[in-house]
């Protein structure tokens, strides 16, 4: 019976040529796929932001073509956008097929745990796209993606908790997530910490604290949005010189911290 | 008188014939299944063949630069020691880089992917000398054996091999066979289950190749190849422009 216990297919007791030379030359192929994937996504990315630019510029069959481009290169939010168009049959033929194909792509790569596309999935439960509408579906997959720290989740997972989409209503956690994404390098989500702490959005009990508020402001000014300047030079006219400059102190301090420490610890592309 | 004999089929030859009949019918898939996996293990092998000769020599070239950089400025720094480090540790990677591009790009490149006489012959000799056709332990190894040459013989696309290694087997003095039916069909289901487990054990083997970083990059330069682009030509000139970036580096460090 010996023989019955032992692997009896020839190719697993002499491995086929040079195994392990194989193995060393796993490096180069890993090496080359990982350089390949970058540069991809790269191009993904630009393809996207044209995509995005013919659509600001209403050249809705141009924005299709950039949009397909990425989305084939495995774009979530260019599948979004290109499924959408085929919805609506805006800039491309109405075509539900196509639409649905696009977006089972978006779907699936969610649940392989893509966090870019688990946060445009979660915009088809938020949207209706596709799906039936469904904002506690997309408060969980924005939170799958917020964890995996795409940023764009992270400030919808906020908003969840300022609506109470999903979630009850909660401005610690609102504030915890817009926090992050701020050290994430989210001008927008620095922007509405400075709202919160000027009052604007009205959160109960209030958080109106003009120093916070100049702070959250020059964060988002810091990270290039001219909102953030514009939120400073309006709490500026509130404020003594002195709180003024204790709020730019902080700013930069935090700025340093978090933001600066973030970008240096992402790989380089 | 009647002198017909009524021809009686015994219920164990019976059940023999059924069992054989089962037993052609594995043997066939199974010489498929391993034409199947070891044409896929060629046509990877073939490509990694291609790609290390292409691209992976000159990511080989890339970290010879790089080391070289990395000594020149431990020399420039001997007083540092992290210089002293960083070039040991570039110089390794250069090795490493070296020998795992030339390891393959050495063996013969023009191998052609398994042809049709090739893969029928190699269908033939699984269906023949597969260890898990045989019950007898000593035919059994050298089958084992046999098998396994066959199978290097066919990764190498070397069609004589293969016809030698099938008269080698014919040549062997046949295994005693146990006499009666009843033996018979002992080892008829003893080769049905050895065939069906092996059988069980091909579809891991095939999907663990199939999603292989390897056949990952195959499927990419195959989709890239139906838009009519040259995957590993356009990895090529992604890695020279690090070459051309590198030597830049170099010859500042040198100069």
């Amino acid at each position: 019976m010996d023989n019955e216990q032992e692997s009896t297919a020839g190719n697993d007791l002499v491995p086929s040529s040079g195994q392990t030379l194989a193995r060393r030359s796993d490096a180069l192929v890993i090496r080359g796929i990982c350089e390949l994937e970058a540069a991809e996504r790269l191009l993904a990315m630009s393809e996207f932001e044209r995509g995005l630019e013919c659509a600001v510029a209403d050249s809705f069959a141009q924005a299709a073509v950039h949009y397909r481009k990425a989305a084939e290169l495995g774009h979530a939010q260019a599948q979004f956008n290109l499924g959408e168009m085929y919805l609506t049959g805006k800039g491309v033929n109405h075509n539900p097929e196509e639409a649905a194909r696009w977006l089972a792509r978006i779907r699936e790569s969610a649940e392989r745990g893509n966090g870019e596309a688990q946060a445009s999935f979660a915009l088809m439960y938020s949207n209706g796209l596709g799906v039936e509408h469904n904002e506690a579906k997309a408060e969980q997959w924005w939170r799958r993606a917020a964890e995996q720290r795409v940023v764009r989740a992270e400030c919808c997972l906020a908003g969840c908790y300022h609506q109470g989409h999903g979630v009850p209503v909660d401005h610690e956690e609102e504030e915890r997530w817009f926090r992050r994404a701020s050290a994430h390098g989210d001008a927008d989500a620095a922007t509405e910490l400075g709202l919160i702490y000027y009052d604007v959005r009205k959160c109960l009990p209030s958080k109106k604290d003009l120093m916070k508020a100049y702070m959250w402001f020059r964060v988002a000014a810091l990270l290039g949005s001219p909102r953030g300047q514009r939120g400073c030079d309006k709490v500026q006219r509130e404020l003594s010189p002195s709180r003024i400059a204790d709020a730019e102190q902080l700013a930069k301090e935090w700025h340093a911290d978090n933001v600066a420490s973030f970008i240096h610890a992402q790989p380089a592309p | 008188m009647s002198t017909i004999v009524p021809s009686r089929v015994k219920p164990e030859d019976e059940e023999l014939a059924k069992k054989k009949f089962e037993l052609a019918k594995l043997e066939s898939e199974l010489a498929d299944r391993e034409l199947y996996i070891a044409t896929l293990r060629a046509e990877l092998a073939a490509f990694e063949r291609q790609y290390l000769k292409i691209v992976g020599t000159r990511y080989a070239e890339l970290d010879e630069i790089n080391a070289q950089i990395a000594e020149q400025l431990a020399r420039q720094r001997s007083d540092d020691s992290q210089f002293k480090d960083a070039a040991q540790k570039a110089r390794r990677q250069a090795e490493e880089s070296r020998s795992a591009a030339e390891a393959r790009s050495s063996e013969d490149q023009s191998r052609a992917l398994p042809s049709k006489e090739l893969k029928s012959l190699y269908r033939e000799v699984a269906k023949r000398v597969h260890p898990d056709l045989s019950t007898d332990p000593e035919d059994r190894k050298t089958r084992q054996r046999l098998m396994a040459e066959a199978n290097r013989a066919y990764e190498r696309g070397d069609l004589e091999r293969l016809k030698r290694i099938l008269e080698e087997y014919e040549s062997c003095p046949e295994a005693v066979q146990g006499e009666g039916v009843g033996a018979e069909l002992v080892r008829v289901i003893r080769k049905i289950t050895q065939v069906k487990r092996r059988l069980s054990e091909i579809e891991p083997e095939v999907q663990q190749l199939v999603s292989s970083d390897l056949a990952k990059l195959k499927a990419k330069a195959e989709e890239y190849g139906r838009q009519g682009r040259d995957l590993l030509q356009e990895m090529t000139q992604q890695v020279e422009s690090q070459i051309a970036a590198a030597r830049g580096r170099l010859s500042k460090v040198s100069g």
